[in-house]
């Protein structure tokens, strides 16, 4: 470790992978309540569960990210960071607003729960993946920003690369975009509309920098590729991310009552969505294949390689699927948006955090990388989660093609909970690889705790010309 | 005179650009402008197919051969699902469109390996559907 206030990264990534096991936890919950309907009811009805299982996963990559840019800005800036206190402090209020805010959902009914905390003052609750009671949602706010002033001001202090310009500009509009969570108006068409602003232009917008400034900074350290070779790739991938990705907000637009203008805007532009995660695969295999010898750290290179391919798959793929108006006429809202929407997040968020937790936690525990027996355990669980991920795409995405052939297609067609009926041999499929994948993730939290010969983290030296 | 050594580290894209637009139409093909690139890819090779260096030559017979088998394949396969299950069939539908999703991606993803291959200046051989290496 080049800076000794790096350290801070590690509690974020710990509290993030802790959360992983929580969100996954739920998502098997969930999953057997598709197939027993009953499934722990009363006590975590399903729309407790999803809420969980998908704020869980928010709050845990917001942590990811805090710990990755705790990490990586005082290394880019070559400068300690400007407050390690105000870090660990924002650190402890987080997790205790999100572990509050978790057992306030699991706790106390919603309704409740929005009546205790202010929702009739500033009416914010209700909405998907914005479920947060009000306090909650001021304290992102404030942690947000508090976080932002420390890494701005360190980047201030210190040398100014592109990789740390990107990583900030994508974490500045992660919080700018997130005020659109207090805009709630009551036309339900605007109410979607906005509501969109958080959450598209997170993950198909300024996320996109934060992933593509994060695995750029993972490759120069593994690869030892010239810095200005990676930063002509970076330009050119975020550009492609904001270009696309902003109007392509417009795929959200269909069937909801906004004008139909955006049926041409989201396609076309959407349509082309993929050519940043695209670029991105390119990117990776591109810098890997440059380097002239192995790093030690092979795991952390696998991430760095996975995180292009499935970024790609999920992302990019899987959305095209069903992107165009005219096919998402047919699969609006169908398991084939849940099918895109767990290998887009496992594959870009998901794995561009594991990552750099796999670069950065070997260095910050005194080693350039983990014994070879650790690394051995942690790229099975690579395999075993993303082969899993992959199934469970498949999976979804055939009772999803299904769903729309007997609920939309059809000459007679099914009522919804009919027509889940006929999916469940799916969902039972889908279910197993969720256990599975459960599996990959606890072999991953092993690979920590595997002891080993490493090397010390100043050793290695990336080879150059 | 011993060929000069790419420094890997340094160039950003030392491989021969007619190997690399080769590439580029590859996947082109198969993303932005199926057919069109497919066309041009096709006069390219007929164009350079005995260039001088054997880079060029690589890059332009692989894209050329893995479009005709991967498209053979990808919309064969299609077919045969469907005429097999019928395009009534429900069932026909799911392993058909599962089929040609993986497919084409993996097709994709086949491409990007070549294309760093012609940007690093290395050759390069599409599994199954390439033609065998020039010695």
């Amino acid at each position: 470790m080049k800076y000794k206030t790096q350290a801070v990264a590690m509690p974020y990534f710990i509290a993030a992978i802790a959360l992983f096991v929580g969100q996954i936890i739920f998502g098997m919950i969930m999953g057997l309540q598709y197939v027993v309907g009953d499934f722990l009811f009363p006590e975590i009805p399903f729309n407790v569960a999803r809420m969980v299982h998908t704020n869980l996963l928010i709050v845990w990559l917001l942590f990811g990210f805090m710990g990755a840019a705790y990490y990586l800005v005082p290394e880019e800036a070559e400068t300690e960071l400007y407050s390690p206190k105000l870090a660990l402090a924002l650190f402890w209020i987080f997790l205790a607003a999100g572990a509050l805010t978790i057992l306030g959902y699991l706790f106390v009914p919603y309704a409740t729960l929005a009546a205790a905390t202010g929702n009739d003052i500033l009416a914010t609750m209700g909405r998907e993946f914005l479920e947060q009671p009000l306090p909650t949602k001021i304290g992102i706010v404030v942690v947000a920003l508090a976080f932002l002033f420390n890494i701005t001001m360190t980047m201030l202090k210190g040398r100014k690369t592109v990789i740390s310009i990107v990583l900030l500009l994508g974490l500045w509009g992660l919080a700018i975009f997130f005020l659109f969570a207090f805009y709630n108006p009551s036309n339900l068409v605007k109410d979607k509309f906005y509501w969109w602003w958080v959450v598209h232009l997170w993950v198909e917008g300024v996320w996109e920098l934060i992933m593509a400034a994060l695995l750029a900074f993972v490759l120069i350290k593994v690869t030892g590729v010239d810095r200005e070779v990676i930063e002509k790739w970076l330009y050119v991938i975020i550009t492609l991310a904001l270009v696309t990705g902003i109007i392509g907000t417009g795929h959200h637009y269909f069937w909801i009552g906004t004008p139909a203008y955006w049926q041409w805007l989201g396609s076309i532009f959407s349509a082309l969505e993929p050519i940043p995660f695209f670029a991105m695969t390119v990117f990776a295999f591109n810098m890997v294949n440059r380097r002239r010898r192995e790093h030690p750290n092979k795991a952390a290179v696998l991430w760095a390689l996975g995180t292009g391919v499935m970024a790609f798959l999920g992302a990019g793929v899987w959305g095209f699927l069903h992107t165009l108006a005219p096919v998402n006429y047919f699969t609006h809202g169908s398991q084939i948006t849940a099918a895109h929407g767990h290998m887009a997040f496992y594959g870009a968020y998901v794995m561009v955090v594991i990552t750099i937790i796999s670069y950065a936690m070997p260095i910050m525990r005194g080693r350039a990388a983990n014994s070879e027996r650790a690394q051995v355990v942690e790229m099975w669980s690579f395999w075993i989660m993303t082969i899993s991920m992959v199934f469970i795409t498949l999976f979804l995405t055939a009772a999803g093609i299904l769903q729309v052939w007997l609920q939309r297609v059809a000459d007679t067609p099914m009522p919804f909970m009919m027509a889940q009926d006929q999916v469940q041999l799916f969902y039972w499929m889908r279910q197993w690889a969720g256990v599975t994948f459960f599996i990959g993730l606890v072999t991953y939290l092993v690979s920590f705790f595997i002891k080993g010969e490493t090397k010390p983290a100043m050793e290695y030296k990336p080879a150059t010309a | 005179m011993p060929e000069r050594q790419p420094d890997l580290l340094k160039e950003q894209a030392p491989g021969p650009r007619l190997a690399i637009v080769a590439e580029a139409l590859f996947l082109a093909n198969l993303m932005v402008a199926p057919g069109i690139a497919f066309v041009a890819m096709f006069v390219l090779w007929r164009r350079h197919r005995a260039h001088p260096d054997p880079l060029v030559r690589n890059h332009l017979e692989q894209t050329v051969f893995a479009s005709l088998w991967g498209g053979a394949f990808l919309v064969g396969m299609s077919l045969v699902i469907f005429l097999l299950g019928g395009f009534e069939s429900p069932a026909a539908w799911v392993l058909a469109i599962l089929y040609f999703v993986c497919f084409h991606a993996t097709l994709i993803l086949l491409g990007v390996i070549g294309l760093n291959r012609a940007i690093l200046a290395q050759r390069w051989r599409y599994p199954l559907i390439g033609p065998e290496l020039e010695e």
